[in-house]
């Protein structure tokens, strides 16, 4: 049973609870008003990717999807090649439709059979910028390379290619061909077969 | 034993008596009606009290104010360099003045920020927020700031100060806000998107 003392007590602590809302009320007493702003964000898209042929491109992002280089020129020569022989293949950049800011590409690695089992240590190459019609062989091959290697697995002189984005989001950049040349010295090892991959790293530039 | 002549007398007494009280009584009224007879005059103040107001408005452009009270009706932001395809290493200004409409009284403001919205970009990008003198945002004006939120900031991050807006609109704070993509930003940054509301609480002093 509730006790006149027992509720004058709840009374008394109503009253007290009621003190202390007015002075939380109280703190209060300065006037608000806001302003809001905002702003949208987007990251913009980056892709490189790269052709054999310079009309079919496709995305090769490791290593194990390396492109196959159609060392075509001399014809035959590739599959059969002699101390001092050179031979010769286009490889084909761009930015990929979508790509929204333009990149340098700089050869970023060469990698290739162990020089114990293979002519890697015979072989030498230079990489040179060809205008993406051009036609990659003795003729065009000259000046100075964007990258080369006394040996298949060395990279020296990467030199940075400036590459553009597509005027639209689905327009791809411009190309840039890549001219390889891979010439065997007088010591080439008959019968071995060498295999090399090359890798190209395009990086954004606003 | 009493005779009636007795009581007789005895009321004449009393009557006597009332009377006597009465008359007594009609001599303090007249005395007090007495005290009356001096001339009166007064003087009135009179004054009626209004509230003030307190009322803050934002312009994206610097001139161009009006009242954006509520997160839904928030101004966009005029960010340079449209930022909508940002690389790593972009940097994006925009603009927001806030001053006191007029009339309304003098007041703090205090920036703080929403929660991002979007697919994650916010994850990678930083801001910053600085006071500038004039109405132009860019990277020009913006190292020359006075800073408001530290740059490099998480896009969550709040005014570290507060800024005084005078009355009546007599003068305006230009925030000029910096959102960057860092130039460590990831490839799974790319293509994410970010929409972020920030609040600029005016409070009255």
């Amino acid at each position: 049973m509730v006790t006149k003392a027992t509720q004058r007590k709840i009374g008394a602590v109503l009253a007290g609870g009621l003190v202390l809302g007015i002075g939380t009320a109280a703190t209060l007493a300065a006037w608000n008003d806001s302003e809001f702003a905002n702003g949208t964000f987007t990251a913009g898209a980056f892709n490189l990717e790269g052709s054999t042929d310079g009309t079919t491109y496709a995305d090769h992002s490791t290593a194990g999807t390396a492109a196959t280089l159609a060392f075509t020129l001399p014809a035959g020569l590739v599959s059969n090649m002699s101390p001092s022989s050179t031979v010769y293949a286009g490889f084909w950049v761009r930015l990929a439709a979508g790509t929204t800011s333009a990149a340098n590409l700089t050869a970023s690695g060469a990698t290739a059979d162990p020089a114990a089992t293979s002519n890697s240590d015979h072989l030498s190459y230079a990489i040179y910028q060809l205008a993406p019609g051009a036609t990659c062989n003795a003729a065009s091959a000259t000046g100075t390379p964007v990258a080369s290697g006394a040996t298949l697995d060395a990279l020296t002189g990467a030199t940075a290619i400036p590459l553009t984005a597509g005027a639209t989001a689905t327009d791809p950049g411009t190309a840039v061909q890549l001219c390889f040349r891979v010439t065997a010295d007088a010591a080439l090892e008959p019968s071995l077969v060498t295999n090399a991959t090359w890798s190209f790293t395009a990086t954004s530039t606003n | 034993m009493q005779t009636r002549r007795d009581v007789r007398e005895r009321r004449r007494l009393h009557s006597r008596r009332v009377r006597a009280v009465l008359a007594g009584g009609l001599v303090l009224g007249v005395g007090a009606a007495a005290t009356l007879a001096a001339w009166n005059d007064s003087e009135f103040g009179a004054a009626s009290f209004t509230a003030g107001r307190f009322d803050i408005v934002g312009a994206t452009d610097g001139t161009t104010f009006s009242s954006h009270a509520t997160a839904g009706t928030a101004a966009t932001l005029n960010f340079q360099l449209a930022p909508t395809a940002m690389a790593p290493g972009t940097t994006t200004y925009a603009l927001f003045s806030v001053r006191t409409a007029n009339p309304s009284v003098a007041g703090t403001v205090q920036l703080t920020a929403g929660t991002p919205g979007g697919t994650g970009l916010a994850t990678y990008l930083t801001y910053g927020v600085r006071t500038i003198s004039g109405t132009t945002c860019n990277g020009t004006t913006y190292p020359a700031g006075t800073a408001v939120v530290t740059d490099g900031s998480a896009l969550t991050a709040g005014g570290a100060s507060t800024q005084t807006v005078t009355a009546n609109g007599a003068s305006q704070v230009n925030y000029c806000i910096a959102v960057t993509l860092p130039t460590t930003a990831p490839n799974a940054a790319q293509g994410l998107t970010m929409s972020q509301t920030w609040q600029f609480q005016g409070t009255s002093s």
